[in-house]
């Protein structure tokens, strides 16, 4: 799996370190379908460039607050943490083909910028069809 | 709103540092913690477990 924070992500993170700002109390989880399920969007990339599934079919982002993100700890490439779990609605129109999942700053659909995408763990693209009901779980690791 | 927890369903404790543990579900056939799972009936499972596992989906040929 490949996961990235754009340089829209990045900017986020000079803005606490080093220059002391404050964290977002809130983000928000969209999938998208550019891309392939093992490899993500570019340092430019932004929110266009992630296709985000359509608001349609019940599809809407969905809210991840800082404090649902778990204690830091070691993973095989960096230092990691994963959030509580986010269950989407159920989808009442087909959603896509999807490759894995942005955290970005707006609730809005294909809005905002995009500070973090990620594939799925397994690599594998999930197709969302009517009725599906998913369920996430929000990771990211720092590699150093 | 959290989501309703489906009792008996196998599940991992989420540490946070700052408030008490949540409960992460996992696969409920190998157990596994996936970025994604797919709600059947009343389980979760992974992609490679909804697929060939206890869940595969109905498939008839065309």
């Amino acid at each position: 799996m490949a996961e990235i924070f754009p340089n829209e992500g990045l900017d986020l993170i000079y803005a606490m370190f080093p220059k002391g700002g404050t964290g977002p109390a809130n983000t928000w989880i969209g999938l998208f379908t550019a891309y392939t399920a093992s490899t993500v969007g570019s340092s430019a990339a932004t929110v266009t460039s992630w296709t985000e599934c359509s608001a349609a079919g019940a599809y809407a982002r969905q809210t991840i607050s800082s404090a649902s993100w778990g204690t830091v700890g070691t993973t095989q490439s960096g230092r990691g943490s994963a959030a509580a779990q986010v269950t989407f609605p159920t989808a009442t129109a087909v959603w896509g083909t999807v490759n894995g999942f942005i955290v970005a700053n707006s609730l809005t659909t294909n809005a905002g910028n995009v500070w973090f995408g990620a594939n799925f763990d397994d690599t594998t693209a999930v197709a969302l069809n009517t009725n599906d009901v998913i369920k996430v779980t929000p990771t990211a690791v720092y590699t150093g | 709103m959290a989501a309703a927890e489906i009792q008996g369903h196998p599940a991992l404790l989420l540490e946070h540092e700052h408030a008490p543990p949540t409960l992460i579900t996992v696969c409920a056939e190998c157990g596994q913690l996936r970025t994604i799972l797919f709600l059947r009936r009343d389980r979760w499972y992974c992609s490679k477990c909804r697929a060939e596992g206890a869940a595969p989906p109905n498939l008839y040929p065309v």
